[in-house]
């Protein structure tokens, strides 16, 4: 019996200028890429755009994660059916966010202990959804500090969190969803290759080649 | 009542506080360049190549539009 080999399927991605991509497995790099942006490059052994993309998005979402006190990712905790608008409109950075498959994991994870009854999350409250509703009136009083040491009250944790981060917490929250979005780019490059290929410096020689073409044709 | 120079030394400070707050628009604008540029290009040269065209062209249209607020600003 002949031995078969069983290597990853390969797409290849052509534009008019340049020379065809191989992309090594592409769902399995875009799948990676979605995880963690730019292993999908890195796995598909375009080390220098997988570092680009890496160091990039990977920076820009910690940015802003540290800026929004790591309060700023976290998921709806409404039903997602039958109306997938209201779950969206409720929380709408967490769709631009999970453009990165590392963020919307954990956030989903700790969408799911919320609606259990768990009160805290598992990572000193990262990812984990702010009390918001009866859950905010029924636990413990919602309060912060002001400069002046004057106790402030707030109707929910999101109130709370908004108050404390100030403007910090707003940019937080763009930066990270700026990263994920950027992610889905990278998503598609991993799996389609670029999305718009442009010359490199090769149109030029084709104008050559066209002049001298035309030359030889007045020759004639 | 704050004086003149009192002021003055208000606004500066305020004006000092408004450019802190654009020290966080140079990252974003870095990142989104190297993305966009990556996703066009194969040849690390080129991509970085696009990268500084890109993020020339984003500041330039930032700063065409800071300078079209401050117009209306002004005018208002």
């Amino acid at each position: 019996m002949p031995c078969q080999s069983f290597e990853a399927p390969t797409h290849v991605s052509q534009s008019s200028h340049d020379p065809p991509i191989e992309l090594k497995n592409a769902g399995k790099a875009a799948l990676l890429a979605w995880l963690v942006p730019g292993l999908g490059h890195l796995y598909q052994g375009r080390v220098a755009k997988g570092v680009i993309f890496c160091v990039s998005i990977t920076s820009l979402f910690v940015f802003g994660f540290i800026l929004g006190s790591a309060k700023v990712t976290y998921a709806a905790t409404v039903d997602v059916l039958p109306s997938p608008k209201t779950f969206v409109m409720e929380r709408w950075p967490f769709p631009c966010q999970a453009g990165i498959g590392a963020v919307a994991i954990p956030c989903l994870v700790e969408r799911a202990r919320y609606r259990s009854g768990a009160q805290e999350g598992l990572v000193g409250g990262a990812f984990f959804p702010p009390r918001t509703g009866i859950r905010a009136t029924t636990g413990a009083e919602i309060t912060s500090v002001d400069n002046a040491g004057n106790t402030v009250k707030h109707p929910n944790e999101l109130a709370k969190w908004q108050y404390d981060g100030g403007y910090y917490f707003e940019l937080g929250t763009i930066y990270t969803v700026v990263a994920g979005l950027l992610n889905l780019l990278v998503v598609y490059d991993a799996g389609m290759g670029p999305l718009v290929q442009l010359p490199t410096g090769k149109p030029k020689q084709d104008t050559e080649d066209s002049a001298a073409r035309d030359a030889a044709k007045n020759a004639r | 009542m704050p004086t003149n120079a009192g002021r003055n030394a208000i606004d500066c400070l305020l004006l000092l506080a408004e450019i802190n707050r654009l020290w966080f628009a140079p990252p974003l604008l870095i990142a989104t360049s190297f993305v966009y540029a990556g996703t066009r290009h194969e040849d690390l040269r080129e991509i970085l190549r696009h990268t500084a065209s890109c993020a020339v062209t984003m500041l330039l249209i930032m700063l065409g539009v800071a300078a079209v607020l401050e117009v209306l600003a002004y005018l208002q």
